[in-house]
Order: C-alpha cells, then structure tokens, then sequence
C-alpha cells in the first residue's frame, strides 16, 4: 500500500458523494414530475476481499468507494396493480358518465316530464268527456298530444344525439390510443438502443410508464416487462405491443344493432385490428365504456323509450277504434294516433283526427252523439297497470338503479385506484424528508472525505518537510 | 400499510379527500337550495318511482275532482229545474180543484185552461233547460232541445257517465220520459205531463168534471215522478258531498306523501350540512397545516 492511497481514497469519498447529492438534487428537482421514479445511488466499498491464499498481499493499492449504479426505484407488482385499477376507473367512471347524460334525458320527477306530459294527456280526455260538445275542449286534447308527442320526439332525439356524441368520443379515443402505442414502441426501441449500448435509459422509461398508464386508463391493457428493459403490452390475448412492432386498432360505425334493437336508426360501433381485420376482444377501459355505450345502453334505453311510445299509441287507437265522433254516422273506425308512426321519434297524432276536433271519439258505439264512455275510459287510461304510466314509471326505475350502481362503482372505484396509486407512488415517489436526510448525509460524507484528504496532506507534510530535518 | 409516504402520493391523497369532502358539501348544498332530496331518478331509484307514482295518482285524483265540480253542476241545474216543475204542477193540481167547483161558468173555465196551457208552455221550457247549450234532459242527443214545441221527447236514451272516483261512476242526468212521463198516442190522458195539461185544458174548458178529477191524479203520478227524481238527485249530491271530502282528503295525504319522498327534511339537512362544512374545514386547516411541514424547516 503506497503513502499516497489515502489520498486517492479520499478522492474517490468525495467523488462518490458528489455523485450521491447530484442524484439527490435530481430527485428535489423531480419531486412534482408526472411518473418520475425516484433515483437511488448504491455506494459499494472498493478495495475488495482478499482471499487467503499462498500469495496475496495485503492490500491492492485500490480503497475507498465507488458509485456502483444508480437505480430506479419502482415495484413492478405495485404498479401492474395500479394499472389494472387504472383500466377499471376509466371503464366505471366513463360508464356512470354516459348513464348520467342518458338520465339527464328525462327529468323526473317533474311537473314537465314526460310522466307529467301523461297525466296532462289522459286529463284532456276526461275534461273533453265531461263537455263533449266543446270544441275548444277537444281541440285541448290534440294540443295535448301533439305537446306529448313532442316530448317524445325530443328525449329520442336527445338519445340520438348522445349516441352520436359517444360514437364520436370513441373514434377520438381509439385515434388517440393508436398513437399512444405507437409512442409507447418508439420508446421501447430507444430504450433497447441505450441499454444495450450502456446508457441510461431510466428518463426514457419514466416516460414509457406514463405512456403505459395512459393507454391502460384507455383500453385497459396489460404490461409485462421483459428484456433489455423492453415491454410487452398486450390486449385480448394479443401483443399491442411487442419491442417496437405495434397492433393497431381500426373502429368502424357501420354494422347493425343485434336484435331487438336492430330497428333502431342507429349504426353499431366495431373495433378491428387494423392488420387482419378481427374483431378486438374484451376491450376495457374508456375505450370499453364508450363501445358498451354506443352499443348497448343508449341503444337500449332508445329502444325502451320506443315500446312506451307504442304503447302510447297502441292503447289510445285500440278505444279510440271503436268510439264514434259528433258526427256519429261517418266519425267511426278513426286512428287517434298514426298507428303507423310507433316510435318515440315518429308517433303524431293521426290525419283522420289532426286538426278535426270533432271527430275525436268520444261516444261509444252505442251512445249518443254527447255519449262520453270512450273519453272518460282514455282518461282512465293513466292508472292502468299495464299502460304507457306505468310501463313509464319502471323504465325510469331500471334507468335509476343502473345508474345508482354505477356511480357507486366509479365512486369506489376512485378510492381503490387512490389507494393503488398510493401504494406505488409511496414506493417510486419522492419524499422531500427523505431526501433532505440524505442531503445532509451526503454533504456531511463529503466533508468528512475532505477533512481526510487534510489530514493525509498533513502527515505527508509532516514526512516529508519536517522530518530528518536534524542534519540541514 | 404504506410505511413510506411521498409528496406526491401525500398530495394525491389530500387532493382525493378534499374533493370527496367538497362533493359531500356541494351535495348537501343543492340539496338545501333546490328544497328537493331527490333531484334525479338515481338520487334514490325506488322512492322516485313511488313519488312517480304517486304522482300520476295526484293527478288522477286532481281530475277526479274536476268531475265532481261537474257532476255537481249538472244535479244543481236538474234539481233548480225540477223544482220549478213541480211548483207548476202544484199549480195546476190547485187550478183543477177550482175549475171542479160548481160556482164556475164558462168564461172563468175558458181563463183556467188558458192558464193551464200557459203553465204547459213553461213546463217546456223547463225541460228544454240547457247547460253550455246542451239539454239537461235529452240524454246524449246532440241537439239543442230535449222536446220540440208539441211536446215529443227527441233526445236520447244516452246517460250521462262521469267518473268521480276510482271505482264509481255517476249517472248524472235523468232522461225526458224518466222526469216528465212517457208519450202515449193512443190515450193521451195517460201519456206524458205534455200530454195531459194539453187533455187537462180541453176538459177545463169544456166542463167534463169527471176527466178533471182523473186528471188531478194524473197530475199527482207527474208530480211524483218528479219528486222520485228529485230524491235521487239529492240522494247522489250526498254521495258526491262523500266523495269530495275523500277526493279532498286524498289530495292531502299523497301531497304530503309526494313532498316526504321529494323534499328535503330541512332541520336533517342543516344539521348535515354543519357537520360536512366542519369536516371540510377541518380537513383544509390539517391539509395546510400538515403540506407546511418539512424538514428543511428545522435543518439549518
């Protein structure tokens, strides 16, 4: 061991904890950084173990510390953990936001919902019953229905448009996950060219993870690492993402509605992949929600709207058919409603009735012209157990208990990816504490290296300038 | 159990329970403003379909009401006019027993029937009472009159229906043959009241004293039919008198049915809202409290 070890050994202190506050000054710089993991240097003592043996020697000239690597801290099944939950809060979430609007639709209980709208319609009847030789009372009774009508016309028109709205959402969404994959596999490359040559790809994976969390947020994807840094993010069994070779999703807005709601003047949303054309499976996240929106919940409350407008229809002409107008030779046999028009969007109020009051049928056929029997059973119509009221009343039940549920869903669901999130951000995370701890360690290691140098500059001072100094 | 905490994940956290303690606030908060605790179908899907449903009942109720005003209307007017008729035929049954005595002569009997005549004018009139342009007793003819001017019913035998309760239907109208007799062309002394005041002036006139003493009881079998008429018109506004009371009532109880399940419970929600404002307060006084808090404070 030469007198001049200590010295370097003292260089390589202050050296390695130079290097230990520059990663801590990183980490300070990062705290608020989206996806930054934190950075942590591990010293290793150099000077290596001699083993005992013939020839060793003591000492190989080598000590002091060495910055053996500097890794980035993240615990892969914290974070697959988070990622599930973060596919599963953009699926929820997104759904409770789509039942939302659809609920939003009908504004109930109200005095001018459509449950209201009813119950105005059905009172028309009775009031013209009570006078049916008044015009301006019958005349009330269209201007009911065509108001009824328009309240129809204008919840399945508020459906359309939210179904347009989601099918638009989706393409957005789907555009935007192809190019997050894209980015994601140009990543994964650099990633493999500076690992494999050397260097430091940790800024480029922070990134990668973020992308990585996004695109599960957005289809609820898995990722699987893997080599040389590399990962592989899979979807419905297959590789999205493979090193830097991607799989593409292609959306399409053309194929029909599977039964019943094939009738629907709505088109089927469909996810391929872009190469080959299969169908993707068991697609999650916004992604997933927006599909199961365009094809099926807004579809299906369009769809339940539309039987209650029929019924509407349906139960008004099947008494109205057999009534007699004032005119009780030729005002018979007459449609109330279009019997042909039996959707929300369509129903109107029939030509053989519109705009004639008179010949709205209030008479039965075996009353006189004032007979009232038919009027007074349409209004009766409103406490029918299987009218329009009550067909009404259960599809808004249905509607708020499946919206009840999933908002609860996405409720707690928020709390899960919190708590996921927490979890691993409690590991990759920086803590200011922490690194103020290490701060102070690593400035006082520094000194203390350069109090050794001192020290050792002393001593050679003292061997070499005042020592044997008697014969000069 | 998370042993490291980080700021980010810290202030990930803080921000969540923030936002969660500001929704419970802004919930409450429109809750309070909108004085309604169900503000949409998913606030409380069962109640809001009851409150549906109660609704359409308040309704219904409400209508049901509606024809009770008009059931009552139409037994007023059937009873005002009945009352008139049977003022007159008093009238005439008085006219007869003078027109019996022996102390007339011809001129004071011919004065009679003119009188009786007159009366059967006006009992015609009666007959031909309207309401809103439609005869109270001519069923449900759509013409303007119940009898034409010699007399003959041409109405129908139609009723007139109103619903005034879930379950009961009143008849509201009497028909002309039902109040006033039925026309008999062949012995027109026993047809209807038109019939027998025309037959009734005739033998006034020409003195025949035994058709005047079977015409008294002729004029009693009107007035009775009249009366008979009149019971049950009374009979059936007692009932309606019933049945407004229960529609009145009934409006009471689903009114305040409707308000328990829509509306807030104004001293629970003030409570409630208290409460939440002090946890919000809370937790935004220990957020900047404990957010503050670093070591860098107590490193020199």
């Amino acid at each position: 061991m030469g007198d001049f070890s200590g010295l370097n050994t003292a260089l390589s202190g202050l050296l390695a904890h130079r290097r230990a506050i520059d990663v801590t000054g990183r980490n300070i710089a990062n705290v608020n950084t989206e996806g930054y993991s934190r950075r942590e240097v591990t010293l290793t003592s150099l000077g290596a173990h001699i083993p005992a043996s013939l020839f060793s020697r003591n000492g190989t000239g080598v000590n002091g510390v060495d910055v053996e690597s500097v890794s980035r801290i993240r615990d892969e099944f914290l974070e697959t953990r988070a990622r599930t939950e973060l596919g599963n809060q953009g699926s929820t979430s997104r759904s409770a936001q789509i039942l939302g609007r659809v609920e939003g639709t009908f504004p109930e209980p109200s005095n001018d919902g459509i449950a209201a709208q009813l119950a105005a319609f059905w009172g028309a009847w009775d009031d013209a019953a009570n006078n049916p030789s008044s015009i301006p009372a019958r005349t009330a009774v269209l201007e009911q229905a065509n108001s009824l009508a328009s309240t129809f016309h204008k919840a399945a028109s508020d459906l359309i448009d939210q179904h347009n709205d989601v099918a638009t959402q989706l393409s957005v969404k789907v555009a935007e996950a192809n190019s997050t994959i894209a980015s994601i596999a140009e990543l994964n490359g650099q990633i493999r060219v500076a690992t494999v040559g050397g260097g430091d790809p940790s800024d480029l994976q922070d990134q990668r993870d973020v992308l990585i969390d996004k695109l599960t947020a957005m289809v609820g994807c898995a990722a699987h690492p893997g080599d040389d840094n590399q990962v592989t993010v899979t979807l419905g069994g297959m590789d999205i993402i493979k090193a830097d070779k991607t799989e593409t999703i292609t959306m399409t807005q053309a194929g029909t509605l599977p039964p019943p709601l094939n009738t629907l003047p709505l088109n089927a949303a469909s996810l391929t992949w872009t190469r080959g054309g299969q169908p993707v499976p068991s697609i999650g996240g916004e992604v997933g929600a927006l599909l199961s929106g365009a094809n099926d919940v807004i579809p299906r409350y369009l769809h339940g709207l539309d039987t209650i407008a029929a019924n509407v229809v349906s139960s008004v002409n099947a008494l109205h058919l057999t009534g007699h107008g004032l005119d009780t030779i030729n005002d018979v046999n007459l449609n109330f409603f279009d019997p042909t028009a039996t959707t929300a969007q369509s129903m109107a109020v029939s030509t053989d009735v519109a705009g004639q009051p008179s010949k709205l049928a209030l008479a039965a056929a075996a009353g006189g012209a004032l007979d009232a029997t038919i009027g007074h059973a349409l209004g009766a119509m409103s406490a029918s157990a299987t009218g329009p009221d009550s067909v009404y009343r259960s599809y808004l039940g249905v509607m708020g208990v499946e919206s009840q549920t999933m908002q609860t869903r996405a409720t707690t669901q928020d709390t899960i990816t919190t708590s996921a999130d927490t979890a691993r951000k409690s590991v990759s995370g920086v803590n200011l504490d922490e690194e103020m701890t290490q701060l102070v360690a690593s400035q006082r290691a520094y000194q203390a290296s350069a109090r050794l140098m001192t020290t050792i500059d002393e001593m050679l001072d003292t061997l070499i300038n005042r020592t044997g100094i008697i014969g000069r | 159990m998370i042993t490291r905490l980080t700021s980010s994940a810290s202030n990930k956290q803080i921000l969540t329970d923030l936002q969660v303690a500001g929704r419970n606030l802004a919930d409450i908060q429109n809750q309070l403003t909108t004085g309604r605790r169900i503000n949409k179908m998913s606030d409380a899907p069962s109640d809001a379909v009851s409150s549906l449903t109660q609704r359409a009942s308040l309704h219904r109720n409400d209508q049901f009401a509606r024809n009770i005003g008009e059931a009552n209307d139409w037994l007023g007017l059937q009873d005002s006019a009945l009352s008139s008729v049977n003022d007159k035929l008093t009238s005439v049954r008085t006219l007869l027993l003078q027109a019996q005595s022996g102390t007339q002569t011809p001129s004071s009997r011919q004065a009679i029937a003119d009188q009786i005549s007159a009366i059967r004018d006006s009992l015609l009139a009666d007959a031909n009472a309207q309401r809103l342009g439609r005869p109270l007793f001519g069923g449900t003819t759509a013409g303007a009159a119940a009898f034409d001017a010699a007399g003959n019913y041409i109405g129908d035998n139609g009723n007139v229906d109103v619903p005034v309760s879930p379950n009961t239907t009143l008849t509201v109208n009497h028909t002309g043959p039902n109040v006033f007799g039925t026309h008999n062309v062949g012995t027109p002394t026993n047809g209807d009241v038109f019939q027998v005041l025309a037959q009734l002036a005739i033998s006034v006139q020409t003195g025949d004293t035994s058709a005047m003493t079977a015409g008294i009881s002729q004029v009693d079998t009107a007035t009775d039919r009249v009366a008979t008429a009149q019971v049950q018109i009374g009979s059936r506004v007692n009932q309606l008198d019933g049945l407004k009371a229960a529609n009145d009532n009934a409006s009471v109880t689903l009114k305040s049915a409707i308000s328990q399940i829509e509306d807030v419970d104004l001293a629970d929600s003030l409570v409630a809202l208290k409460t939440r404002e002090a946890g919000y307060q809370a937790a935004l006084q220990a957020t900047s409290r404990v957010v503050q808090l670093s070591l860098m404070d107590f490193l020199k």
